[in-house]
């Protein structure tokens, strides 16, 4: 073969390694609370926060509250404070890993958030 | 039926009656002259309908569902009429709209294929009005349940519940009418590719279609960067691009897209890509199709953040006909042909390096960036399917993947305006400059991979090694070429080359010291510097062709500005509790006040146009941010709606967002007692006596009361307090007591049966945690040059709008010319495929 083919395939098979260790690196599997407390990193967990539970630090903006589902309970901490409708949520989905003692959930959807209402509602 | 339904309808069936005289036009001219009235009459209805649409809109016809939910009395007029694209149905009726036009303008204008084109845009424009005749704008409000009376009453609505507060902006009136040009343009391409499948031509479609495609891939560019400017100015997460569901829905058929126009280059150009050319070109529309659906349906509903609407059933068909149909139809169809179609032509040996090869490059690029975008959108999706549940997939993946794909397509984007067709002559230098400028950018990742990262000697290294590469590439060009179009690119290239090391030094300089982004913004650099050159050297020549380069420029340019701003971004809490002052960003910030009517509302956040006032300054300026805040309490999800400040420096943006809403705090003293327990808590020793009732158990106006005896150091005897809990509208609310020194003593929670009570003192004179204030907590950005966001993106406007001029005359002068020769063929098909 010629150098110049020779170059293509190393960048071939380099394009197609990145491509999928970057996939397997950034998938986040919907697990259950059990699960998420089992060690199953970097998942979305959907759970609803009990009411009594909800502490929020003013210093810090931290949020922490404990969430169940029908397999168990778990704190959560969520660093960016607390969302508008957060109390009244039904459910939220946090996003993050459980690591000492905690989920430490690096985001938080809550159903109906406000971030992309804009794009969404135009263009649906 | 109402007027809005009726008018539907009619459009729905003449665009029926449209498709069939189309068909039957074969026969005879008498059945095209009905086909062409028939579309022309669908076009009109269907202005109706929007115009119906406005008239409800503007009247305030609140009993009518979409009106009720999108619009309202207090709304500007110009409000008013956007509330047209602001939901479901109304943004159904724009793409509508858009698509019938189009139609229009391709009716009068296909020559031969007009009656074949058309018999794909009539059945595209039938589906459509199908989707709006089932889910329609026209659908009257539904009365409210039985049991509540006080809804009951005021039916039908007088006032709507307006348009959702983030969309009342200016760009709510200009994004998606663009967008939408834009997603409807997709049809052009896409029904010139089908006719021409049906009428097995391979030549002249792609003359007729490649200016349609040029303007659909510019118009569905702008939206797409429409959309991004939105998403900055109004939502207040801080940046453009989010890699949404949503946004990669309208991405991926824009990629594939801009891959058609470069494959129809190929074709008519070099008689290349013939044979794939009909697939590329169907599959934008297809694929926003696809998109409409992923977004529309629901279908990812569980796994995305958004509240996807569902769309009523029969439209859903409709939809999912269009999808399938549509798929099967063009894959079907093109299988077929592919024997048939003509074998890729080689007009003369092409070897090496040639504009040729580095287009098909390019279009592998566009094709593999698209694919990815596709799966990785469609994953969920995919693996609820499979597995039942959904797996999702972070946005960081198509930032990691993308990044050598930058690098990758601006090489090429840069090279290209600089090869020969042939790549003949030029071959063995173009490549050992493509080799030297390769070698640079593996050395730069070798180097940086090897552990070698310290910024100066791996920038120095890398533009070294590209300048002495593409230096010996000029100059051996010089020597070896007679030709003045030749003898200019050294020195563009070393031009280029100049800009780009002294791009990258002022960014070092400013203190951006991260190797991998210095050098994909280096690159672009030299991508924008040598599309410059080209553009320069075209105009110069007369030539009308720096359209596409002046789009790359674009391109690039926006590029720089979405990476350097998202890369070298500084985000930073500024948590401000009220009355106090905060240092961030060499700033003070300080909380002033709050602009909502209070009056009016009680609370200021449930003010539309509430404004959070800011101050912010330092030893050299002052002024006072104001991002807005509004909880919108009307809707049932209570949704805040932030809207961030913006200020601008020619060189940065400074973006004042929210962190999470402006929330009451509280840190009040605590005590725990039981029954006769005493305790201190700050200067306060406090007792609890017990426990009395009064009033009648449950009613509202019960009172739990607690007995407190207090003393504080300075008083001259303790005092005995009575806070409360009051029923009322069965939830308990506090009554607090007040101390003799103003603090105030409540009962923060309580086990009357375990005779236990929680006392909280807040208010207490010389602790400030205990007295309620308001905090903001803001997020702030420093965003370093956005200015360059704004400025690439119209120039790939113009360039792109100019692109599609200049095709759409060489068009005619291409079929002008081959007329008798091409035409003739055509014909003959025509009457052979009847």
């Amino acid at each position: 073969m010629k150098p110049a083919s020779w170059l293509l395939l190393i960048l071939i098979v380099a394009g197609m390694a990145l491509t999928v260790t970057a996939f397997m690196n950034n998938l986040s599997p919907y697990v259950k609370v059990s699960a998420a407390l089992n060690g199953k990193k970097n998942v979305h967990v959907p759970l609803k926060p009990i009411l009594e539970t909800i502490h929020l630090d003013i210093k810090t903006m931290t949020l922490t509250f404990e969430g169940k589902d029908e397999t168990g309970t778990m704190k959560v901490i969520y660093p960016k404070g607390k969302p508008n409708n957060f109390e009244a949520a039904s459910q939220v989905v946090v996003v993050g890993s459980y690591e000492n003692g905690a989920f430490q959930a690096h985001e938080m959807l809550v159903k109906c958030p406000s971030k992309y209402q804009g794009e969404e509602q135009a263009k649906r | 039926m109402t007027l809005g339904y009726i008018v539907v309808w009619i459009s729905f069936i003449l665009s029926l009656a449209a498709i069939g005289a189309f068909i039957m036009g074969g026969r005879s001219q008498g059945w095209l002259r009905y086909a062409r009235f028939a579309y022309w009459g669908a076009f009109a209805f269907i202005l109706a309908t929007e115009a119906v649409l406005q008239y409800l809109l503007i009247n305030g016809r609140y009993d009518i569902n979409y009106v009720f939910n999108f619009s309202e009395k207090s709304l500007s007029l110009w409000y008013k009429i956007a509330g047209a694209w602001a939901g479901q149905e109304g943004s159904f009726l724009l793409w509508t709209i858009w698509t019938a036009f189009y139609g229009l303008l391709v009716m009068h204008s296909s020559g031969s294929y007009q009656r074949w084109v058309m018999i794909v845009f009539s059945s595209i424009v039938a589906c459509l009005t199908g989707i709006l005749a089932f889910q329609s704008p026209f659908a009257l409000t539904p009365p409210p349940p039985e049991n509540a009376p006080f809804l009951q009453a005021n039916f039908p609505p007088k006032d709507g519940l307006g348009l959702n507060a983030s969309l009342e902006n200016i760009w709510m009136t200009i994004h998606p009418p663009i967008i939408f040009a834009g997603f409807a343009a997709l049809t052009i391409p896409f029904a010139f590719a089908v006719a021409a499948l049906l009428r097995n031509e391979y030549h002249e479609w792609v003359v007729r279609a490649r200016p349609w495609a040029i303007y659909a891939s510019t118009m569905l560019g702008f939206g797409l960067v429409l959309g991004g400017y939105w998403a900055y100015e109004t939502l207040g997460w801080g940046g453009f691009w989010a890699w949404d569901p949503v946004e990669n829905s309208s991405y991926f058929p824009w990629l594939f897209m801009a891959a058609t126009v470069h494959g129809m280059i190929l074709q008519v150009n070099r008689g290349k890509m013939a044979r794939w050319n009909p697939l590329l070109a169907a599959l934008p529309f297809l694929l926003f199709i696809y998109g409409t659906y992923l977004t529309r349906s629901g279908a990812l509903a569980e796994v995305s953040v958004h509240s996807f609407v569902n769309l009523d059933n029969a439209a859903l068909n409709v939809l999912k006909f269009m999808m399938f149909g549509g798929v099967l139809g063009v894959f079907g169809l093109w299988l077929y042909r592919w024997r048939q179609m003509p074998k890729p032509q080689s007009l003369d040996k092409v070897s090496g390096l040639s504009r040729q090869s580095a287009i098909q490059v390019g279009i592998w690029m566009l094709v593999i960036s698209a694919v990815i975008s596709l799966i990785g959108t469609s994953w969920p999706l995919v693996t609820k399917m499979i597995k039942g549940e959904p797996v999702a997939l972070k946005p960081d993946f198509y930032n990691q993947v993308h990044a050598p794909w930058v690098l990758l397509t601006a090489v090429i984007m840069a090279t290209a305006p600089f090869l020969g067709w042939r790549g003949m002559k030029l071959d063995t230098l173009l490549e050992r400059l493509t080799k030297a400028w390769l070698v640079a950018l593996i050395a730069a990742f070798g180097i940086y991979f090897a552990g070698f990262k310290e910024p100066v000697s791996l920038l120095a290294v890398t533009l070294l090694v590209f300048t002495a590469a593409a230096n010996f590439g000029a100059i051996w060009r010089r020597v070896r070429i007679e030709k003045i179009q030749a003898s200019g690119l050294g020195i563009v290239f070393l031009k280029a080359a100049l800009f780009t090391a002294l791009t990258v030094g002022i960014l070092y300089g400013m203190g951006n010291r991260e190797p991998a982004q210095l050098l994909v913004l280096g690159a672009i650099a030299f991508v924008s510097a040598l599309t410059l050159g080209a553009v320069y050297r075209r105009i110069q020549a007369g030539r009308w062709t720096a359209g596409g380069f002046l789009t790359h420029m674009g391109l690039s340019i926006g590029l720089i500005g979405l990476i350097l701003s998202n890369a070298y971004e500084v985000k930073k809490d500024v948590i401000i509790p009220e009355g106090s002052v905060i240092n961030e960003f060499g700033y003070r910030w300080r909380y002033l006040n709050m602009t909502g009517d209070t009056e009016k509302f009680g609370d200021p956040t449930a003010d539309k146009f509430n404004r959070v006032r800011v101050e912010v300054a330092n030893h050299e300026e002052k002024f006072i941010a104001e991002p807005r805040f509004y909880r919108d309490q009307r809707r049932a999800d209570n949704n805040s709606v932030v809207w961030p400040w913006i200020r601008r420096w020619w060189d940065h943006d400074l973006y004042v967002s929210f962190m999470a809403p402006p929330q009451l705090v509280v840190e009040p003293l605590r005590a725990e007692l039981s029954k006769n327990e005493q305790t201190t808590v700050g200067d306060y020793t406090i007792k609890f006596l017990g426990f009395r009732a009064d009033g009648s158990m449950g009613q509202d106006g019960f009172k739990a009361v607690a007995s407190v005896e207090v003393n504080k150091k300075g008083w001259d005897k303790p005092v005995t307090l009575e806070p409360a809990r009051m029923v009322m509208q069965q939830r308990l609310a506090p009554v607090p007591a007040r101390m003799p020194d103003n603090a105030m003593l409540a009962i923060g929670g309580m086990d009357v049966n375990q005779g236990q009570v929680m006392l909280e003192v807040t208010f207490v004179p010389g602790r400030n945690e205990t007295i309620p204030r308001l905090v903001i907590p803001l997020e702030v950005y420093y965003k370093p040059f956005t200015i360059l966001v704004w400025l690439g993106p119209p120039l790939a406007l113009i360039g792109g709008l100019m692109a599609a001029f200049r095709r759409m005359r060489d068009g005619r002068h291409m079929l002008a010319k081959v007329s008798p020769a091409s035409a003739a063929p055509a014909q003959q098909t025509v009457r052979a495929g009847q």
